[in-house]
C-alpha cells in the first residue's frame, strides 16, 4: 500500500466540478486523509492510495468503465447516483452518492486496507466458493439490508429471483439458511464490502 | 464586515456535507439551510430567509421550477448556478429560467464565495468567456419567438381551432367530428397549418405553441367558436 509520508491515506479525487472537488478534498483532510485533486491523466504523478471519482460530474458510466488505471495498487471508487449492475465486471467499486462524508472516508479506508492485505481480499473466498458476481452482489445486500425484499428493491429485480439466487448460492457456500449466508459473508470480508453498497 | 446568508440547494449527500464545511470557513457566508431536493429549496428558503440560493449542478434538469418557485417568495433570494456546465445552451436555458449568477465546473470554492456574495449584492454573474455566446443565443432565441409568433398569427380562426384541437392530442378523425367537417377537410387544415407554422410535423406544431406558450390564445379562438 502506498502511504504518504507521514502515514496517512491518500486520496486522488477526481470530478470535473472543481468547487465540489475542493470542498470534497478538504472534506477528507479533515477527516486524517491526505487529499488532492487529480486529473486522469496524471493520477499516475500523485501515486494515491484509493482514487474517488466524483460520477455525478456528468461524466458517463460508460466512460468511467474505460477510466484509466492509476496505479495497480490503487482501488477506484466511484461515487454514482445508481449501483450499476455490472460493478464487478469493470473492476470498480461503486459508492451510493446518498452516503454520508464520514461513511465515504471509511469506506475509502476500508477499500484501500483491503486492497493492501490481498489474504483478508473477499475476492479470494468469493471466487473459491464459485459465486457469480450477481450471487456475491445479492449475498452483499442480503448482509445489509436483512431482508429479501429490500435486496429486491435495491438490485431492480423481483423477490423470486432473490430467491432463486439465494438457493444457487446455498451449495456453493454449504449453508442452508440465509442466516448462515450472511454469517459466511461476514467471515469472509464481504462485510466490509457490503458498506460500499449501502446508501 | 457583512455576512450574507446562503442556503445550499445540493442533493448529492458528501457534497453537500463536504461544501457546507467549506464554506462555513469563509466568515463572509452563513450556510443557514440546505436542501437535498428540488421541491423542498423553495420551502427552506421561506423558512431560513437566505440572501442566495446555491444551486446543484445536479438541480440542472430542475432549474426551471427551482427558480419559479422561489420567484414566488417575498422577499425573493437570489440564485448562483455552481459547478455548471460549459455548454452555452445550458447557460442561455439557466439565464431564461432566471438564474443571476452562473459559474461553470472550472471554478474553485474561492470563486463561489466571492461569486455568492457579488450575486448578494445585486450583480449578475455570467463567465466573461461565455458572454458573448449567450448574448448571441438571447438574440436568436428572441428572433426565432418572434417568427414563429408572426407565423402564428397568418393562421386564419378555422386553423387555429384545428392547432388548438393537435395541441389537445385529436387526430385527423377526431378534428373532423369534432368541427363537423369531412376527414379530407380537416386533413386540409392540418396540412395548411403545418404549411404557414413552417414545420414538418404535428409534433413540431404542438411543440411550436407550447415554446411560444401559445396554448391560451388558442383556447380563445377555438371556446369562440363553441355554441
Amino acid at each position: 500500500m502506498v502511504e504518504a509520508t507521514d502515514g496517512r491515506l491518500r486520496v486522488a479525487v477526481v470530478s470535473r466540478h472543481r468547487a465540489s472537488a475542493e470542498a470534497l478534498v478538504s472534506a477528507c483532510e479533515r477527516r486524517g486523509l491526505a487529499a488532492g485533486i487529480a486529473r486522469p491523466h496524471d493520477l499516475k504523478l500523485t501515486e494515491p492510495t484509493v482514487v474517488l471519482v466524483d460520477g455525478t460530474d456528468g461524466t458517463s458510466i460508460a466512460g468511467l468503465f474505460g477510466f484509466p488505471d492509476p496505479v495497480d495498487a490503487a482501488p477506484v471508487v466511484v461515487l454514482t447516483t445508481e449501483l450499476p449492475d455490472r460493478t464487478r465486471q469493470a473492476g470498480r467499486r461503486w459508492l451510493h452518492v446518498d452516503m454520508a462524508m464520514d461513511d465515504l472516508v471509511s469506506a475509502l479506508t476500508s477499500s484501500a486496507e483491503r486492497d493492501a492485505t490481498p489474504s483478508a481480499s473477499s475476492a479470494g473466498a468469493e471466487l473459491e466458493a464459485g459465486l457469480t458476481s450477481r450471487e456475491r452482489d445479492v449475498l452483499v445486500e442480503l448482509v445489509q439490508q436483512g431482508d429479501v425484499g429490500k435486496v429486491a428493491v435495491r438490485l431492480g429485480i423481483s423477490e423470486l429471483t432473490v430467491r432463486s439466487h439465494l438457493r444457487n448460492l446455498f451449495p456453493k457456500l454449504r449453508v442452508n439458511s440465509r442466516a448462515e449466508a450472511a454469517a459466511w459473508a461476514l467471515r469472509h470480508g464481504l462485510a466490509s464490502a457490503a458498506r460500499e453498497g449501502s446508501v | 464586515v457583512t455576512t450574507d446568508r446562503v442556503l445550499l440547494a445540493e442533493p448529492r449527500r458528501p457534497h453537500r456535507e463536504a461544501l457546507v464545511e467549506a464554506l462555513s470557513t469563509h466568515p463572509s457566508l452563513q450556510v443557514v439551510a440546505t436542501a437535498d431536493a428540488a421541491p423542498t429549496v423553495a420551502l427552506q428558503a421561506q423558512r431560513t430567509r437566505p440572501q442566495v440560493v446555491l444551486l446543484s449542478p445536479a438541480f440542472n434538469g430542475s432549474f426551471r421550477a427551482v427558480c419559479t418557485s422561489l420567484q414566488r417568495l417575498d422577499p425573493c433570494p437570489r440564485t448562483l448556478a455552481y459547478d455548471a456546465s460549459d455548454e452555452p445552451g445550458a447557460l442561455l436555458d439557466a439565464i431564461e429560467v432566471g438564474v443571476d449568477g452562473y459559474l461553470t465546473a472550472g471554478t474553485g470554492i474561492d470563486a463561489l464565495v466571492q461569486g455568492a456574495q457579488a450575486v448578494a449584492r445585486g450583480e449578475a454573474l455570467v463567465p466573461p468567456t461565455m458572454l458573448g455566446p449567450l448574448l448571441r443565443g438571447l438574440i436568436d432565441r428572441q428572433r426565432r419567438a418572434a417568427g414563429a409568433a408572426a407565423r402564428l398569427d397568418k393562421l386564419t380562426r378555422r386553423e387555429r381551432e384545428v392547432l388548438g384541437h393537435l395541441v389537445e392530442g385529436l387526430d385527423q378523425q377526431q378534428i373532423a367530428s369534432r368541427l363537423h367537417i369531412a376527414p379530407d377537410t380537416a386533413r386540409t387544415h392540418v396540412q395548411r397549418v403545418l404549411r404557414k407554422l413552417e414545420v414538418h410535423s404535428r409534433l413540431e406544431a404542438v411543440s411550436l405553441v407550447a415554446r411560444l406558450d401559445a396554448v391560451e390564445q388558442l383556447g380563445r379562438a377555438v371556446e369562440r367558436n363553441v355554441p
